[in-house]
């Protein structure tokens, strides 16, 4: 239905740009705009295009450089989309589904259109949202996935539109600073330079959510505490180093748990859930963002983006797998745990 | 009804192995062999580029009275294990110690042969070459590790060339939080990692020899899943609903 991301968990593989979509389909989201209800009939084919958003160095000869003793999170100065810096796509006057990975190693964006046009997000990490989201800009952290559909059918033959991104950040820490639309960075211009036929739809109802939160909370009989901190230069989840011998949570399977996930010292993490999605249940004790209500593998936590409490069911397998902090050079410095689903 | 389609990135080159000019086998191309010939600029020499830019070499005096340079004579051609301490530290640093320690114990003997391990002074002052022969006696510390100290100013630098470093000024001015990394390197090689010291002694030996051996040879997960697992560390504490915005909302709202 939604891509998944897939790459090889290590440094020098992601720098190596060696990653990528793979979008699955199905009766639902088939992959074809043409198909008649239930198909949702979102754009298809060539107007359904994936965009892994990554920020990396060159050295002057145009190879890339990485910094293998900065264990903070590395921090690109060029950006890329799918592989090259700062490109564009000419479209044409209709609706397009983007599928929007943040590929980076440590680095958060917030995208926005420079004609200030409404993106209608569809989807968040590995699912369809519920209905869709009209949003004029949406953060995405590192792993994170949010699909987007964007309709150029109001611009101008000639027209130039720009895929910004607002944040600014500078370390591995956190970002900096929120700014301008016009102070943003273009990662990708898009050019309208044609007029094509547009049977796609974004429908109000996309994938039902039948077991959320309503009907899972009172099922809940386990609540964990996750806090993720930095220690003595290294990043620790509960104190602790990842080991592959430890296992830090038993959850049994089918029954849902609530979990906490803090942060400490400002530092913020893109914790990744392995095997199964959760839904976010509070941030800093407040609803959730819609863009953060529908299911999700991937969640901001830390600095401006605070502790959540998420509801997460392991309902298919038993066996260990891990949970870790997203930014690479933190998941390598050991921020890593893992659970072992119980029968 | 479902079928696969892989976004291509176009990087394809580099990661950090990679190091020197690209190789030309006899059976390259013709046009390869033009374009290699033509002095298209090669990808960098990463084990320079550390040297210049990571690996000072700066003044340093052993535990055992020598004076060396940091680059010269401590690194250069070797594999090497180094952590920052001092005599006095009464947070990590005697664990730091005591791990690295079982770790270079549990070696083979070739390798332990193989790695040096470098122990520098953060309070270079007070942490002179007697001090520092007391500590390793203490810890009963024996060859290939030297315990170093020097100039206050070129070991903050090389601390920080290292990235054994916190980005937040005060925890980095704070004594009881300095980091306990291992950072390792296999000089020749350009192959550079690190590990927190207050790890499990097991994976930083297993860090260790990773650092050492070529990718090929690295010990597989076999050992890993014949070890004992841990005690069970379950974070569980009361459920708590009261504080769900969602539950609230329903209950107020309706």
């Amino acid at each position: 239905m939604v891509p998944r991301s897939f790459h090889r968990r290590h440094r020098t593989e992601r720098l190596s740009g060696s990653g990528g979509l793979l979008p699955n389909f199905n009766s639902l989201d088939t992959g074809n705009e043409s198909d008649y209800p239930p198909a949702l009939g979102l754009p298809s084919g060539e107007f359904d295009i994936g965009l892994v958003l990554q920020d990396r160095q060159f050295d002057k000869n145009g190879f890339l450089i990485f910094d293998s003793f900065d264990h903070n999170g590395f921090i690109g100065d060029k950006f890329l989309v799918n592989g090259l810096i700062q490109p564009y796509l000419q479209v044409a006057r209709r609706k397009y589904r983007f599928r929007v990975l943040n590929g980076s190693n440590a680095r958060i964006y917030e995208l926005a259109l420079s004609n200030g046009q409404d993106f209608a997000a569809i989807a968040t990490d590995s699912h369809l949202l519920e209905h869709p989201v009209w949003v004029k800009r949406f953060r995405i952290g590192p792993a994170e996935r949010v699909e987007v559909i964007v309709d150029f059918s109001h611009t101008s033959l000639k027209d130039e539109i720009f895929l910004v991104n607002r944040l600014r950040q500078t370390d591995g820490r956190k970002p900096d600073e929120l700014v301008s639309l016009s102070q943003g960075t273009p990662l990708l211009k898009f050019k309208v330079n044609r007029d094509a036929n547009d049977k796609s739809r974004v429908p109000n109802a996309l994938l039902p959510v039948t077991e959320g939160p309503l009907q899972l909370l009172p099922k809940v009989k386990v609540q964990r505490r996750f806090e993720f901190e930095r220690s003595h230069g290294a990043w620790v989840i509960n104190g602790e180093f990842f080991d592959e011998n430890r296992i830090n949570a038993k959850p049994k399977r089918g029954v849902p748990e609530i979990w906490i996930l803090e942060s400490g010292g400002g530092w913020v993490h893109p914790v990744h859930i392995h095997l199964s999605e959760f839904f976010i249940l509070s941030r800093d004790g407040a609803s959730p963002l819609p863009l953060e209500q529908g299911r999700k593998d991937t969640v901001l936590i830390g600095g401006d983006f605070g502790s959540v409490m998420i509801l997460i069911k392991f309902a298919e397998f038993t066996g260990r797998y891990v949970f870790h902090c997203h930014n690479i050079e933190h998941e390598d410095m050991r921020m890593m745990g893992q659970f072992e689903v119980q029968p | 009804m479902s079928f696969i389609w892989v976004l291509a990135l176009l990087l394809t080159l580099v990661t950090s192995r990679s190091s020197g000019p690209p190789r030309t086998s006899a059976r390259a191309s013709a046009s390869e062999r033009i374009r290699s010939a033509a002095a298209v600029p090669g990808p960098p020499d990463r084990v320079a580029l550390i040297r210049e830019e990571h690996l000072l070499n700066i003044k340093l005096t052993t535990h055992e009275g020598r004076v060396v340079r940091f680059y010269d004579d401590l690194v250069k051609g070797k594999t090497v294990a180094i952590n920052f301490m001092f005599a006095n530290c009464r947070e990590g640093c005697s664990v730091a110690t005591e791990h690295l320690l079982e770790a270079q114990r549990a070696l083979s003997e070739r390798m332990r042969r193989d790695v040096t391990f470098l122990s520098i002074s953060l309070e270079p002052e007070q942490d002179t070459p007697d001090v520092l022969r007391g500590y390793a006696r203490a810890h009963g510390t024996g060859p290939g590790w030297y315990f170093l100290t020097g100039k206050r100013n070129d070991i903050e630098l090389l601390r920080r060339k290292l990235g054994a470093y916190d980005l937040d000024p005060v925890v980095d001015a704070d004594p009881t939080q300095h980091s306990g990394i291992v950072i390792l390197g296999n000089e020749p090689k350009g192959r550079w990692k690190a590990i927190s010291a207050l790890s499990k002694p097991v994976r930083i030996r297993q860090a260790i020899e990773r650092t050492i051996l070529p990718p090929n040879e690295w010990p597989s997960g076999a050992a890993v899943v014949a070890e004992a697992p841990y005690a069970e560390n379950e974070a569980v504490e009361p459920v708590d609903l009261s504080r769900i915005p969602l539950l609230r909302s329903t209950e107020d709202g309706h």
